[in-house]
């Protein structure tokens, strides 16, 4: 009985703190929500209407054109809503109340989980509005592979919202989280990832890029499964007598399922271990 | 109060385009007498029965519906799908018409092989468009298809590019034919041709309206809309004489080991919707019939929007009772 008390005793202002943080990210879901709902009726509905521009074969290909917004949508709303999680409580000071009526660590989970409820939410909204599109077009035959991407699109805004946590717990504006995170995200990702695959194309594949592990929201999708995962375009060779120089451009698609999966939990716990040891260190 | 009406004009202004443009689309579509009833969606077919010992005593002792239907046609309970994925507006030539309307696969086939012949013989595509210079406007569209299977579906198509043809104008049906009839009784009596290609040429010539109106029915035949009246002026301009059309089904009269009838009949949409053959007593021998999902999307669509509302009216109530 007294340990059913202490467990609820410490469940409780974990369960307060996320609803607390819902009702007050609520306006930034709304906004998220209607943008959610206008890329998919973008991309499910209005450009279905265009006569020539033809339906995918079948109702995974559908789904994998549906998808191409989700990651765009997902970053933004990572950095949105996690940016201020640590940062905002030493910006405002209360970071550095000696006795606060919550545990520190507490508070941050229930606002992390809060948002994490937000995003996933804006995730299954899109996944669900297409679904219901797909079923409009082809008929009930929803697949499995479509929940395994769903459960990538999770460790992916799970993994940014991590890199996004760790930024906060040592930056010290939530405006400064908000755009280091997404030039980093945004530019600095992919131009790291042209410079490797231009300098050392299929020799060094770009696992640290969370951009590139994001690609398996959507090739997870095809059947079968990329392979191999690396390709190259090659053109030229129209100088005279048909001799002049090749060019070559490489292209990874993306990382295999196994090495996904375990990086997606690695950067998750190397993010959260740093944001709590920085966090922890901020506060002495 | 002012950022609230500007939010609320935001979001007519999005609604009310977002109707227009559909609007829009069906009204370019909607431009000509006859209207394009293709929606991008899919159509399931099921073979609601078959009597394999009535088959073979009214149409072919050694046939049954693969003859007409590829897979398992011939299992009660198969299933195939077809999915629409878009259509074009297309103008045929008579060459065109020709190889992909007249020509049967068989016939087509022919003509590649002697494709040398008949082009040293003055009968290449400039030659025939310019003897035959009419043109067919048509919407071609094109669908995916999953052929008959008394299993689970196969995840990719057993062929994603196979085509409705629609003429714009039913008479278009009629020149076609009477130009390619035309056109092949040119060829038949060319002395300039080899004669051992006539030979096999001979057995194609001249197709009656019935046999051309039969063999585009597995051609991707479409109707447009109303269907009772486009399939009423295409067997009509036709003269058709043993082909009818009732509402939006036609009936064929055929004959194999006896006397028999099929009637296909066509859906909003204008494509395939039942199949069915009958014997001389007027006793079902094959039926397919056809189905789609379009209620469990409105079903779903209905519930989420009202699952919504309850959910908005709820929290604007709460947020009143509290303020008050």
């Amino acid at each position: 009985m007294q340990r059913e008390e202490t467990i609820k005793d410490g469940i409780l202002p974990i369960y307060n703190t996320i609803i607390f943080e819902i009702k007050m990210q609520r306006k930034k879901f709304y906004f998220f929500f209607i943008i959610t709902i206008l890329v998919v009726v973008l991309m499910g509905y209005i450009l279905v209407l265009i006569p020539s521009n033809l339906l995918a074969d079948t109702y995974v290909e559908f789904f994998s054109g549906g998808l191409t917004f989700i990651r765009f949508i997902t970053l933004f709303a990572a950095c949105l809503f996690f940016s201020g999680i640590i940062c905002s409580e030493f910006d405002k000071r209360t970071g550095f109340i000696v006795f606060p009526k919550i545990n520190k660590y507490k508070l941050i989970l229930g606002k992390y989980l809060g948002n994490l409820v937000l995003v996933v939410s804006i995730v299954a909204i899109y996944y669900f509005l297409l679904a219901v599109f797909g079923i409009w077009y082809y008929g009930p035959v929803l697949n499995i592979r479509i929940f395994y991407s769903f459960g990538f699109a999770v460790l992916y805004v799970i993994m940014l919202s991590s890199f996004v946590t760790f930024f906060s717990s040592f930056l010290k504006n939530v405006n400064v989280t908000i755009i280091l995170t997404l030039i980093i995200l945004l530019i600095g990702f992919n131009i790291a990832d042209s410079f490797v695959t231009l300098f050392l194309k299929d020799a060094f594949e770009p696992l640290y890029s969370l951009i590139y592990l994001g690609n398996l929201i959507t090739s997870i999708l095809q059947n079968p499964f990329p392979n191999p995962r690396y390709e190259e375009f090659s053109f030229g060779g129209t100088g005279p007598g048909g001799m002049g120089g090749r060019f070559t451009i490489g292209n990874w698609i993306t990382p295999s399922i196994e090495m996904g999966i375990t990086l997606f939990v690695v950067y998750i716990v190397v993010f959260f271990v740093l944001a709590a040891y920085l966090f922890k260190r901020r506060q002495l | 109060m002012m950022k609230r009406k500007i939010k609320f004009n935001i979001l007519s202004l999005s609604l009310l385009s977002i109707i227009f443009f559909g609007t829009l689309l069906s009204a370019v579509s909607a431009s000509t007498i006859y209207q394009l009833g293709l929606t991008k969606s899919t159509e399931e077919y099921t073979v609601i029965q078959y009597d394999d010992a009535g088959w073979k005593a009214t149409i072919n002792p050694v046939s049954n519906p693969k003859v007409f239907f590829q897979g398992d046609a011939n299992v009660t309970d198969a299933k195939s799908k077809q999915t629409i994925k878009g259509w074009v507006d297309q103008t045929y030539t008579t060459y065109d018409a020709l190889l992909s309307l007249y020509f049967s696969l068989f016939e087509y086939i022919t003509w590649n092989n002697f494709k040398t012949n008949l082009t040293a013989a003055g009968y290449d595509n400039i030659t025939i468009n310019t003897a035959y210079n009419n043109t067919y406007d048509a919407w071609y569209g094109l669908s995916a298809e999953w052929w008959f299977t008394d299993g689970i579906y196969k995840e990719k198509p057993n062929n994603t590019a196979s085509p409705i043809i629609i003429m714009k104008n039913p008479s278009d049906y009629k020149l076609i034919l009477d130009n390619c009839n035309a056109l092949i009784n040119e060829i038949l009596n060319n002395t300039a041709i080899d004669p051992s290609f006539k030979v096999l040429f001979n057995s194609f010539a001249n197709k009656t309206a019935d046999d051309f109106l039969w063999q585009l029915v597995f051609y991707g035949f479409g109707v447009a809309q109303p269907g009772a009246d486009y399939l009423n002026k295409v067997v009509s301009d036709l003269a058709c004489v043993n082909t009818t059309a009732s509402g939006s089904t036609l009936i064929f009269e055929r004959t194999g080991v006896t006397d028999y009838t099929v009637e296909v009949s066509y859906g909003s949409k204008g494509i395939l919707s039942t199949f069915v053959v009958k014997n001389v007593g007027d006793n079902i021998i094959y039926e397919i019939t056809s189905s789609n999902a379009d209620w469990i999307f409105f079903t779903i669509l209905i519930s989420f929007i009202a699952v919504s509302v309850a959910i908005i009216t709820y929290v604007v109530v709460r947020n009143r009772k509290l303020k008050k």
